[in-house]
């Protein structure tokens, strides 16, 4: 089996696993309820976190296989940002043996600005307060990247004895937490060049794109199925040409959104020299598309679009946050315009 | 050597010596006047049969027909490296990437033809779009009689096509039989054969590309058609297939734009950066969906109503590039330069291959299996063609 047969297994067997989970407990019942732990566990036993260690062969396209198929189903909110701490504390040294678990990542982090921490000269404990840190409730740990003249240095908190508490987050299937850091031991992971940051923040980036990706995907595949049944005026309203041009609309953004980040997650895997140029091209593409799929199935699907008894709202909201990440859509617009 | 780093190679070897004067057009439908039109197109036929002379013009044609029996996909990726350079491949776009691919899978028995455009000895256009068949093309009424002896007579009207006032050849699509997709022929005709007359028409942008060509008791011989009697909607269908390919992201004039932005000191501006990273970003989705419609050719497929997603999205791309150019270029628009002709541009990449509604219809019933219109009458492709326009 080549590596695609790996990923398309892999994918077949996210979609049950993502399937599974949406027939558990509606969307609405999950944000409610907080994280599922037998999603956790059921990647878990994919290999998914297993494939986010550095030998892990294909990894990183399984790991973003599987970020993508669970924005499918708004499930497993944790995985991006494991995937992106642990990728993090990797790039700068090896993955200390602690016990496995969501990890958190200071976010948006160094990689969007600065955060506000300081780290004291003496017994390198941090101090700050993180106003937004993503699954900062559940996670175990927190990797922190603080920036120097020379790039920026990489270190592992333990959250259990800070103080956290939860963020009334927008969009409710990715909790959050603020993390109060007061004087918390922090280990050293490495340090990252800033040639090392490049690459670590290409990564983050297609990440996010993948999450877009599978959120758009959704969204879309719903509005269509909602048009093919909704009836009004005696037909169905899929055969109205407002509408189906409308779907038009948004398989264009999806399909288009599929090749750049699949081309974008191939660049990064293979280490090419413009896989930041891809990144940032496949990130603010698929963060401006997302947002034009989900407000379109909402519209869609009419009134009901505009009510907790319909997902659409979901997509819209995390598709609303996604665009503000990393610098926002403009901000890696213009990035894109002088790298 | 890998077979792209030969190709690499050769290009960069070859092809600066064949390479235009002056800037590269914005958009394919600046205006030039005769003499460069006239140069242009003997050095697109210069290149042609170098290309050719070198083994480098027929990558997926059989051996036997002067090719190297490589992919279709093989022949893109020579378009997009040949795409690096100001080369006047234009001009021959219909003859290379339609007219042959067609020939050669329809009617490999016409020899000539095929080793003429090979050798750029003879420039094609491609008669489909009539005044009543746009993108409607199963309403084509261009009438093609056969007599007892086998030779044909045609009498019809064609429009919007692209090099007619050059070619030597046409590839003509016309009714032989009843109405509707299944009464069609396609034919090969000699463009000096008496009654026919082609008349220039001029474009928005005020180039003139793109003509009418009136067809008067035109007589043809027994062997014109191209692939069976009344199976002109299948050859036509391969020709389009053909054309989804030719969505490039060369159209996308990024590093123009990005360059005339610099020279008025407007990079620095945020929101320009953010304008030009916009277009920066696009230009990359239409390279990578094009990788993938390669991907989909070497694994044996054909591009697939996905080149309709495509489509829509490098035409509108191409729009979003003519407003930040009118923006950018603020009252100096109203001077009749390369900016303005871009400005106006954009609506022949629009139209052309089919326009956006078509396009999204063709999604809405073979990709989606969304319910039909009420009365629609669905034939399912686009006509009013690229090659018919660019």
């Amino acid at each position: 089996m080549d590596a695609d047969d790996v990923e398309h297994e892999v994918r077949a067997e996210l979609t049950r696993i993502v399937g599974a989970a949406r027939s558990r407990r509606s969307l609405r019942e999950r944000t409610e309820g907080g994280d599922d732990d037998a999603t956790r566990r059921q990647l878990g036993e994919l290999g998914i976190l297993d494939a986010l260690l550095p030998d892990a062969p294909g990894g990183l396209r399984l790991v973003l296989a599987a970020v993508e198929e669970v924005a499918v189903g708004l499930v497993a909110a944790d995985l991006l940002a494991s995937t992106l701490a642990v990728w993090t504390g990797l790039a700068a040294g090896p993955w200390p043996p602690i016990p496995p678990g969501p990890t958190a990542v200071a976010w948006p982090g160094f990689l969007a600005g600065p955060e506000p921490v300081r780290r004291a000269a003496g017994d390198g404990s941090v101090t700050g307060r993180l106003g937004y840190v993503p699954a900062g409730l559940s996670a175990t740990h927190l990797v922190l990247v603080l920036p120097d003249s020379a790039g920026a240095a990489v270190c592992l908190v333990a959250l259990d004895h800070t103080h956290r508490q939860p963020l009334a987050v927008a969009d409710p299937s990715r909790p959050a937490a603020v993390v109060e850091l007061r004087s918390a031991p922090a280990r050293d992971l490495g340090h990252l060049s800033t040639v090392e940051l490049d690459r670590l923040r290409a990564a983050w980036l297609v990440a996010v794109a993948a999450d877009c990706l599978g959120g758009m995907r959704a969204t879309h595949d719903a509005a269509v199925g909602y048009a093919r049944q909704r009836t009004a005026f005696g037909r169905p309203i899929g055969g109205f040409q407002a509408v189906r041009h409308r779907c038009a609309d948004m398989f264009v953004d999806v399909e288009t959104t599929r090749a750049v980040v699949r081309g974008a997650v191939a660049a990064v895997d293979a280490g090419d020299g413009d896989a930041l140029t891809l990144a940032l091209a496949a990130a603010s593409h698929a963060m401006d598309a997302f947002g034009r799929v989900a407000e379109s199935s909402i519209l869609v699907h009419g009134a009901l679009g505009f009510t907790y008894e319909c997902e659409a709202h979901f997509y819209a909201r995390r598709a609303y946050g996604n665009a503000a990440l990393l610098g926002g859509v403009d901000g890696l617009r213009a990035e894109l315009a002088t790298v | 050597m890998t077979g792209d780093a030969a190709m690499v190679a050769w290009l960069r070897e070859n092809a600066p010596r064949f390479e235009a004067p002056g800037p590269r057009p914005l958009s394919p439908f600046e205006v030039v006047d005769e003499a460069e039109e006239s140069a242009l197109v003997a050095l697109a036929r210069r290149w042609q049969l170098h290309k050719f002379e070198a083994g480098w013009a027929a990558l997926s044609l059989p051996p036997s027909l002067g090719g190297r029996g490589m992919s279709r996909a093989d022949d893109v990726m020579f378009t997009d490296e040949e795409s690096r350079y100001h080369l006047p491949t234009h001009v021959l776009e219909v003859t290379t990437r339609m007219v042959l691919p067609t020939l050669v899978h329809w009617s490999p028995e016409k020899r000539a033809a095929i080793d003429g455009i090979l050798r750029g000895r003879d420039l094609w256009c491609q008669l489909f779009s009539e005044p009543e068949a746009g993108s409607d093309l199963a309403a084509v009424r261009t009438r093609a009689t056969r007599h007892d002896d086998g030779t044909w007579t045609v009498t019809g009207q064609k429009v919007w096509t692209s090099w007619a006032h050059l070619a030597q050849r046409g590839y003509l699509l016309a009714r032989t039989g009843s109405d509707g997709h299944g009464g069609l022929t396609a034919f090969e005709l000699d463009m000096a054969t008496p009654g026919v007359s082609v008349r220039r028409l001029r474009q928005a942008t005020g180039a003139s590309t793109f003509n009418e060509v009136f067809l008067d008791e035109v007589r043809l011989p027994a062997d014109a058609p191209i692939g069976p009697v009344g199976r002109g909607w299948a050859v036509a269908l391969t020709t389009l297939m053909n054309e989804r390919l030719a969505v490039g992201a060369d159209q996308i004039p990024y590093d123009d734009l990005r360059a005339e932005a610099a020279r008025r000191g407007l990079v620095a501006r945020p929101d320009v950066a953010a304008r030009l990273g916009a277009i920066r970003a696009r230009r990359i989705v239409v390279e990578q969906l094009r990788q993938q419609m390669v991907r989909s050719v070497r694994r044996g497929g054909d591009p697939g109503p996905e080149g309709s997603a495509a489509k829509l999205f490098l035409a509108e791309s191409v729009h979003e590039a003519a407003r930040f150019a009118r923006w950018l270029v603020g009252p100096d628009i109203v001077v009749d330069d390369r900016w303005s002709q871009l400005a106006i541009a954009w609506p022949g990449i629009k139209n052309a291959g089919g326009t956006d509604e078509v396009q999204k219809t063709v999604i809405a019933n073979r990709i989606l299996g969304l319910p039909k219109e009420q009365g629609e009458r669905w034939t399912p492709t686009t006509s009013n063609t690229r090659s018919e326009q660019s």
